[in-house]
């Protein structure tokens, strides 16, 4: 089987298929300390991709709560348990991936979600339950605490979708490195279905075809930011185009996040596809739990976070989310504002560093009358 | 990666269009007489109207192929579980008929979400006298494949397009694109919208895809060939018939006419057991065929 590199794993790993890497790749920066679990995105992209027949039970983007959120149920517990415990610390990755792990007979190691494992998103995932005694919220296994997980197809760069499909009918755009099913030549096999340990590719019972997340690629194209991005209320997306850690270019926002100030992490990457959606790790949620699902340098990013105020170039990166639909290229801070432009290099956007705060007094002359704070 | 496959099939069916195929060119050698041999007798009506379970079957005589797990390309199939494929054959100058049949106790004709439906294959050289990789031809040696299809039938029988309420009758849904957008819904099809056959986009189709390939991931459907089938189940097995046509316009074997020997393989794959792709039951050699002038 040929080798490739990981750099998230910061080792050659076996993958079906030779590396060519995109000449770019499209990839998400999500913030889940600033995700309220409104779900416009999922609403977005639903109205946007998934409204037709078939489609029904299809999240493109979905949003779980964490712990006890799955969308398709147990998604990550299932595989995580199939993988088994892997060494995660250390530079570079010891454990195996699902492609060296995979079973005998298969090209990864995986499994096809029932249909129930579908129906029922979100319900009960951060309910309460039992009795309530007096002065307490909630009682469950462990402290108190949980955290929005937005999610999307990662366009991996070694997706397990596209190494899995026998037809080879799945394929990775050079020029994006977008991951997309080819709806003519797909079967309905369900081996993308199987092997992505994330579950975001779909079955499709009305066309009998399997169908997947298409990261915009018409928004892409034209340099705009996905719909779920745009969308998203709390600003907590943003979506560029991100190099390899020896390419990074600082004035690159993606890149500066996620490789100068390691701010953002891949999502079990110890699967081995070098997913590209990256998470701001939650703050305040226990370390061997943020540990096992961002990896071994969560502790230190969510210090990052914690002093983000502090290092003026990532605050820039950081207040350019949800500020404008365009595709930010480059990116400087300047004058107490964070500049950023497009593909041709043209500004589109600028961000003071600070908001300017306005004091008025409690009692409104003009109107005779007190103001009061109803938010 | 697709794109360099689909140019190699393209060049595969230019290579051996009908003008470089005579009927007669290369003809199979005559079956070693010791090889078990297919033998399609003549009858007064093979087409689409000959039934499964019609009589005219058991004057045929019938031919056992034992199948194993495809174990050769991955994903594998570890267990074989259809392990023998009963099969019988007769023509009437116009269509050739096999009879397929097989022990299966589980009916599988629905493709909800992680639910698979039952099918079975026949393999045939495209080129006369060609003796194909029996794993989906080669590049040189295209072969052509008639898949049935269990759901598809169903399908097809309820005349209606697949939707999500056949697998999920209780199914309730806020938006339906459908009566929202009509026709412009359609673009929400993906695979039916583009005419993918799976998808089977247009109703009055068959139950047979008719495919051609050359080499692994090659398999691509004719557009208009067309093979007919039925299968019925009754609770134990599977009878089920493919109807090919023979020569004439609608040529899908070039070669195989009365007279002709030829060669084929066969595929099982049990829905039950979520067999598909490559994960299916096979004939790892390929079994000669003679059709009776
Ligand atoms: S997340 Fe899954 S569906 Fe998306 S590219 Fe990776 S393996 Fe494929
Ligand atoms: S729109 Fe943004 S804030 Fe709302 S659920 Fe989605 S990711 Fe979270």
């Amino acid at each position: 089987m040929p080798k490739v590199y990981n750099w998230q794993l910061g080792r050659e790993m076996d993958y079906p298929y030779n590396g060519i890497r995109p000449k770019r790749q499209v990839a998400l920066i999500m913030d889940t300390n600033k995700c309220i679990a409104c779900q416009t995105c999922t609403v977005i992209c639903k109205t946007t991709w998934t409204p037709g027949r078939g489609q029904e039970h299809m999240l493109w983007n979905n949003v779980e709560s964490k712990p006890y959120g799955f969308y398709p149920l147990g998604w990550d517990v299932k595989i995580l348990e199939q993988h088994g415990v892997q060494p995660l610390d250390g530079d570079t990755y010891a454990g195996k991936t699902i492609f060296e792990s995979a079973p005998a007979n298969e090209i990864a190691l995986g499994y096809i979600p029932g249909d129930q494992d579908y129906a029922h998103p979100n319900v009960g995932e951060d309910d309460s339950f039992g009795n309530m005694t007096r002065g307490a919220h909630l009682s469950m296994q462990h402290n108190q605490w949980m955290f929005y997980l937005p999610r999307i197809c990662n366009h991996c760069t070694y997706p397990s979708c596209l190494a899995s499909c026998s037809r080879q009918s799945i394929y990775k755009r050079p020029e994006d490195g977008v991951v997309l099913i080819d709806q003519e030549r797909c079967r309905g096999y369900r081996e993308c279905v199987k092997n992505c340990p994330y579950k975001k590719s779909f079955f499709n019972p009305v066309t009998r075809a399997s169908e997947k997340c298409i990261g915009c690629y018409p928004k892409i194209e034209k340099g705009h930011q996905t719909q779920c991005t745009t969308s998203c209320i709390g600003k907590i997306r943003m979506t560029g185009f991100i190099s390899t850690p020896d390419k990074a270019r600082e004035d690159n926002p993606m890149d500066y996040i996620v490789h100068h100030a390691k701010l953002a992490l891949p999502l079990y990457p110890q699967f081995g596809l070098e997913p590209n959606v990256y998470y701001i790790p939650p703050i305040h949620v226990p370390p061997p739990f943020l540990h096992q699902m961002f990896g071994r340098k969560t502790a230190a990013a969510i210090a990052t976070y914690r002093k983000a105020a502090q290092d003026e170039k990532l605050l820039g990166a950081l207040l350019l989310f949800g500020a404008t639909e365009r595709i930010i290229h480059r990116y400087k801070v300047e004058g107490g504002q964070t500049i950023g432009y497009d593909e041709t290099d043209t500004e589109v956007v600028r961000v003071p560093l600070v908001e300017p705060v306005k004091i008025r007094p409690v009692w409104d002359e003009a109107h005779g009358a007190y103001r009061t704070n109803v938010t | 990666m697709y794109r360099t496959i689909s140019i190699l099939a393209l060049l595969a069916l230019a290579a051996c269009g009908p003008s470089d195929s005579p009927v007669n060119q290369g003809k199979a050698p005559d079956p070693a007489p010791n090889v078990p041999t297919i033998v399609a007798g003549r009858v007064s009506e093979a087409g689409p109207a000959l039934a499964p379970d019609s009589g005219i079957f058991d004057a045929a005589p019938e031919l056992t192929v034992n199948l194993l797990p495809q174990t050769v390309v991955v994903p594998r199939n570890p267990e074989t579980s259809v392990p023998q494929i009963s099969v019988r054959a007769v023509h009437d100058g116009k269509w050739l008929t096999m009879r397929l049949e097989w022990q299966d106790n589980t009916l599988n004709n629905t493709t909800g979400i992680s639910d698979f439906e039952d099918m079975v294959a026949l393999e045939f050289p495209r080129t006369p006298g060609t003796t194909p990789n029996i794993m989906m031809g080669d590049a040189n040696n295209p072969v052509v494949v008639l898949q049935w299809r269990a759901a598809r039938q169903a399908a097809i029988d309820r005349g209606e397009r697949p939707e999500s309420r056949h697998a999920y009758p209780h199914m309730s849904t806020d938006i339906d694109i459908g009566d929202l957008l009509g026709n412009d819904g359609s673009v929400y099809q993906g695979a039916a919208h583009v005419g993918n056959p799976v998808s089977l986009p247009d109703i009055n189709s068959s139950p047979v895809l008719a495919q051609v390939a050359a080499g692994f991931s090659t398999l691509t459907s004719f557009k208009e060939r067309i093979a007919e089938g039925r299968g019925v189940h009754n609770g134990e097995r599977w009878r089920v018939t493919i109807h090919i046509p023979l020569g004439g316009e609608l040529e899908l074997v070039p070669g195989l006419v009365p007279g002709a020997n030829s060669i084929l393989a066969f595929a099982v794959w049990d829905g039950k057991h979520e067999e598909r792709g490559s994960r299916k039951s096979w004939s790892p050699a390929w079994t000669p065929i003679r059709l009776d002038d």
